[in-house]
C-alpha cells in the first residue's frame, strides 16, 4: 500500500474552533480510494502557539496587539483561542483585557456568543474587576457595584455563587 | 412527647473557662494520624474535674462542646478546648461521643422540600430506602406533621420548620457514622446523627430558664419603647389609653401581677440636637408596670420633645437595646418588646446612630434572651419617602425565627388604627397568660402552623396576619413554659439517623454534610490549592511543562515527601496520590474533583474543559479566603478571640 502525502485541508468556521477537513489519497494495487476525514484543530491551540512565540520574544510583551488578536479570534467565533489569550493578557495587568474577562463572566452582561464559557460565573467577574480596581481603573467599580446587586437579588433565590458573593460585601 | 421532641439546633460550643497549660503540651493523635488529634464532644451532664475523681468540686461542660483528648487514664479522659495546650480538665469518658472525623450537617432551608424525619434505627429507614418505599414515607411524614403519629413510629424527631442558617447561627449536629447508598437512582449517604433535645439545651442554659423549685404562674412581660420626638404626641395619649383599657381586662380575669407593662422612651443624637435631652429614658420597668397605677402615674411625665431633630430618621435601635438590657427579664415568660415609631431607625452604618448595630444584630440580642420585638410603624405622610427603608429594617428587625416578622403599618399614620391594634394585640397577649392560667393546654408545635388567632380575627388581613404570628409565637412561649413547669424528664441525648437526600425529589439534597475545620486548616487549604491554581493557570497557557510543574510542587506542599517520589512516577496517579491530599480531608465521604485530578485527564481535555475547571478551582479558593478573612462567621471552642483553633463547618462540597 502507498500513502500519497496528499492532504487537502479546508477550512470551515465553527462556532469555537476551526473545522480542518483533511483529504487522505490512498493508493492501492494501482486503485485510488480517496479517504475524507473530518477533524478538529484543537480549539486553544493557535493561541497556545501564539503565546509561546510572544513568551519566546521575551518580555515586555505587546500587550496590546495580544489583546488585539483576542478580539480578532472572539469576531471569528474562535472563543478558545481568544479567551486564552485574554486570560494572557490579564494575567500580565493589562486592563482592557481584565475587563473583558470580567464582563465575559459577568451575569448581568453575559451572551454566550461571545464567551467560550456556557454560563456566567460572578466569581470570575468579581475576581476580574477587583483586580482592575487595584490597578487604579476605577470604572471597574461600576461592574462590582451591578454585581452586588445582582448579588442581592440572585441570593434571595439561592442563587450559591450569589451567596458566596454576598460574603465579599458583607 | 417523642413527636413534639425537636432537636438541638442552637451555639454549642462551650464557653467554659480553662487554665493555660504549658505551650508545648499536644493532645494525643488519632491513630495512624501524623497531624490530627483525637476530638470528642461533651453530652448533655458532661462535667469537669480538676482530677480524675468525680468526689471533687466539678463544672458543667454545653452540651457539643469541641474538645481535645490530651490523656486517658481508666475511664477517664483529659480535656482541652484547643490543640495549643489549653486544658479544661477531667471528664468521664462516656459523657463524651468521639468524633474524630468532625463530620456535622446542616440542614436546608425546608422551604421547598421536606423536613428531615429522624428515624429511631437504621433498619428503620434502610428498609423504606431499599424499596424506595415512598407512599409509606409519606404517610409516615403525615402523621408526623399532623402529630398523630403513633407510638410505634420509627420517627422519633422532625427538622424544625424554621430555618437557619448556619453561617448566622453556629449550631451542631454532628455525624457519629454514615453509610453510601443509592436512593431511588441517586447516591445517598444514610447518616447516625446525635442531638439533644431542645428543652435540654435550655435546662443548661443558666437564668431566667431554669426551672424553679415550685410551679409559679406564666408572666408575660410587654415593654413599649415609644419615638418620644416632637411628632409623637397623640401617639403616646392614645398608648396610654389602650394600656389603661387593658390593665382594666387583667384586674376584671384576676391577672393581676402575670402581664406587666414596661416603657422606655427614646429621642435621636444629642451630640447633634442637645435640646433633645436625653437618648433613651426608662419611665416604668416591667416591675413597676404590674401596677396600673404606677404604670399610669410614671407616664403621665412622658411628654414628646419641643424641638426637632436632625432629619426623618431617629435611634430606635438605642431605645430597643436599652429595653432589652437595662430591664430585668427574669421573671418573664413571653417576653415582648414593642416599638412605636413613624421614623426609620439608623442602621449600623449611620454616624448618627449610637448602637452600631444592625437590624438583625439587634434582633440576635433579643433573640438571645428569649425577647421578640414587634414594630408598630406610623406611616405618616411627612416621613413618606423613608417609609419603604423604613419597613425592610423594621420587618428585619421583628423577624422571629419560624414564625416571621411582627411588623405593623399604620397607614397615614392614624390614630385610631394604632390605638385599636396596640389594644387587640395586648388583649391578645392577655388571653394567651388568662388561657395558661385556666390551664387550657397549647397545641402540639407541629400543628401550631394552623393556629387561629384566639381573638375575633381582623378583617384587616395586615392584622388578621399579625394576629396569626402572635397566636402561633404565644403557643410556643406556653408550650415551653409548660413542659419546663411539669418537670417531666426529656432523655438528654439520642442517636437518629436520616437520610441527606429528601426522600420524595432524591435529585436534590436536604442537608449538607460539613466537615468542623479549623482557621489553620482552612489557611492551609487555600495556600497549597492556591499553588495548584497558579500551575493550573499556566498549565491552560503552556501545557507542555505541567506535570513537572505539578511534580515539584508536590514535593513541597506534600506532609511526606519521600512517599511523593513513589507515587508521582506511577501513571495515572492522581493528586491526592501525588501528595496534595491533606491529612484533615483523608477519610472524608467525598470525592473532589481537584484532589480527582490525573494528567492524563488533564491532557485528554480541551481548552475549554481545563480553564471551567480552573474557574471552580478559582471560585473554590476564593471561598476559602472570604471565610478566612471574616473572623464574625469563626467559632472558638472555649469563648475567646478567633485564633488558629477557631472552628467553622465547611461544606464538603467545597473541599477540593
Amino acid at each position: 500500500m502507498i500513502v500519497v502525502g496528499l492532504i487537502l485541508f479546508m477550512f470551515l468556521g465553527v462556532e469555537r474552533g476551526f473545522q480542518v477537513t483533511a483529504v487522505t489519497e490512498v493508493v492501492q494495487e494501482n486503485n485510488r480510494v480517496e479517504i475524507e476525514r473530518s477533524q478538529l484543530i484543537p480549539p486553544g491551540l493557535r493561541a497556545r502557539e501564539y503565546i509561546a512565540e510572544v513568551r519566546a520574544g521575551g518580555e515586555p510583551y505587546a500587550l496590546a496587539n495580544i489583546y488585539e488578536k483576542g478580539l480578532s479570534f472572539q469576531e471569528q467565533g474562535n472563543l478558545a483561542d481568544a479567551h486564552l489569550l485574554f486570560f494572557f493578557s490579564a494575567r500580565e495587568d493589562y486592563i482592557p483585557a481584565i475587563m473583558k474577562m470580567g464582563e465575559m463572566a459577568d451575569p448581568t452582561l453575559f451572551r454566550a456568543e461571545d464567551s467560550l464559557l456556557d454560563q456566567a460565573d460572578a466569581i470570575q467577574a468579581y475576581k476580574w474587576y477587583k483586580k482592575a480596581v487595584a490597578l487604579g481603573h476605577t470604572p471597574a467599580t461600576n461592574g462590582i457595584g451591578n454585581l452586588k446587586q445582582w448579588a442581592d437579588e440572585a441570593s434571595i433565590m439561592g442563587n450559591p455563587d450569589a451567596r458566596q458573593l454576598m460574603l465579599n460585601f458583607e | 412527647m417523642k413527636i413534639t421532641m425537636r432537636f438541638l439546633i442552637t451555639g454549642l460550643i462551650g464557653v467554659l473557662s480553662c487554665t493555660l497549660q504549658a505551650a508545648t503540651e499536644k493532645p494525643l493523635l488519632m491513630e495512624g494520624k501524623k497531624t490530627l488529634y483525637q476530638r470528642v464532644l461533651s453530652i448533655p451532664d458532661a462535667r469537669i474535674y480538676p482530677a480524675p475523681d468525680q468526689s471533687v468540686a466539678s463544672t458543667e461542660v454545653t452540651p457539643f462542646s469541641v474538645l481535645y483528648v490530651y490523656a486517658r487514664e481508666d475511664d477517664w479522659i483529659r480535656v482541652g478546648h484547643d490543640s495549643y495546650g489549653a486544658i479544661a480538665g477531667w471528664m468521664k469518658d462516656d459523657r463524651a461521643i468521639t468524633w474524630n472525623q468532625a463530620l456535622t450537617i446542616s440542614f436546608k432551608d425546608p422551604q421547598n422540600i421536606q423536613r428531615v424525619m429522624l428515624f429511631n434505627s437504621k433498619k428503620s429507614l434502610q428498609d423504606l430506602v431499599e424499596g424506595y418505599d415512598t407512599d409509606t414515607y409519606q404517610r409516615l411524614y403525615q402523621s408526623v406533621v399532623d402529630g398523630d403519629s403513633g407510638a410505634d413510629s420509627p420517627v422519633i424527631a422532625i427538622q424544625p420548620e424554621a430555618h437557619v442558617d448556619i453561617r448566622e447561627n453556629f449550631y451542631l449536629v454532628p455525624i457519629k457514622q454514615y453509610e453510601d447508598i443509592f436512593l431511588d437512582n441517586e447516591q445517598a449517604r444514610l447518616l447516625e446523627i446525635a442531638s439533644v433535645p431542645l428543652e435540654v439545651s435550655k435546662a443548661e442554659e443558666p437564668g431566667p430558664a431554669e426551672p424553679e423549685a415550685s410551679p409559679r404562674s406564666y408572666r408575660s412581660g410587654i415593654h413599649f419603647v415609644i419615638d418620644s420626638t416632637s411628632s409623637m404626641g397623640p401617639y403616646i395619649d392614645r398608648t396610654r389609653e389602650a394600656v389603661t383599657r387593658v390593665y382594666s381586662a387583667i384586674e376584671k380575669h384576676g391577672l393581676t401581677n402575670q402581664v406587666s407593662f414596661g416603657l422606655t422612651a427614646y429621642r435621636d443624637n444629642l451630640e447633634q440636637v442637645p435640646e433633645l435631652e436625653y437618648l433613651t429614658r426608662q419611665y416604668v420597668s416591667l416591675e413597676q408596670g404590674a401596677d396600673a397605677e404606677q404604670f399610669l402615674d410614671r407616664v403621665n411625665s412622658l411628654s414628646p420633645a419641643e424641638v426637632s431633630s436632625q432629619d426623618f430618621r431617629e435611634d430606635a435601635y438605642a431605645g430597643v437595646m436599652s429595653a432589652i438590657e437595662d430591664t430585668d427579664w427574669t421573671d418573664f415568660d413571653a417576653r415582648y418588646v414593642v416599638l412605636i415609631t413613624d421614623a426609620g431607625p439608623r442602621e449600623s452604618y449611620d454616624a448618627l446612630g449610637t448602637t452600631g448595630l444592625s437590624a438583625k444584630a439587634l434582633r440576635q440580642l433579643a433573640y438571645d434572651k428569649g425577647i421578640s420585638i414587634w414594630v408598630l410603624h406610623l406611616r405618616t405622610p411627612v416621613t413618606a419617602a423613608d417609609h419603604k427603608k423604613a419597613e425592610s429594617l423594621y420587618k428585619e428587625l421583628s423577624l422571629y425565627p419560624g414564625i416571621g416578622d411582627f411588623y405593623y403599618g399604620v397607614n397615614l399614620g392614624q390614630v385610631d388604627e394604632f390605638g385599636n391594634v396596640l389594644e387587640i394585640l395586648a388583649n391578645q397577649i392577655t388571653q394567651q397568660v388568662l388561657a395558661t392560667t385556666k390551664g387550657v393546654p397549647p397545641i402540639p408545635l407541629e400543628q401550631d402552623v394552623a393556629i387561629q388567632p384566639p381573638v375575633q380575627p381582623s378583617v384587616q388581613p395586615q392584622l388578621a396576619d399579625l394576629q396569626g404570628r402572635v397566636a402561633r409565637l404565644g403557643n410556643a412561649l406556653r408550650l415551653r413554659y409548660l413542659q419546663r413547669e411539669s418537670g417531666e424528664p426529656l432523655p438528654r441525648v439520642f442517636s437518629a439517623w436520616i437520610v441527606d437526600r429528601d426522600f420524595i425529589n432524591p435529585g436534590r439534597s436536604s442537608v449538607d454534610v460539613r466537615v468542623l475545620m479549623t482557621r489553620d486548616q482552612l489557611s492551609d487549604l487555600k495556600n497549597v490549592m492556591q499553588q495548584v491554581l497558579e500551575l493550573a493557570e499556566e498549565g491552560v497557557l503552556s501545557p507542555q511543562n505541567f506535570l513537572d510543574d505539578l511534580k515539584s510542587l508536590a514535593a513541597t506542599v506534600s506532609r511526606d515527601p519521600a512517599a511523593v517520589a513513589g507515587s508521582t512516577s506511577s501513571a495515572g496517579a492522581n493528586l491526592a496520590e501525588m501528595g496534595y491530599m491533606r491529612e484533615y480531608m483523608e477519610d472524608l465521604p467525598y470525592t473532589g474533583e481537584v484532589m480527582d485530578l490525573t494528567i492524563e485527564s488533564w491532557e485528554e481535555w480541551s481548552a475549554k474543559v481545563q480553564i471551567e475547571f480552573m474557574n471552580r478551582l478559582d471560585s473554590k479558593i476564593s471561598y476559602y479566603q472570604t471565610l478566612h478573612d471574616h473572623t464574625d462567621l469563626w467559632v472558638t471552642p472555649g469563648g475567646g478571640p478567633v485564633t488558629g483553633s477557631s472552628v467553622f463547618p465547611v461544606s464538603l462540597d467545597l473541599l477540593p
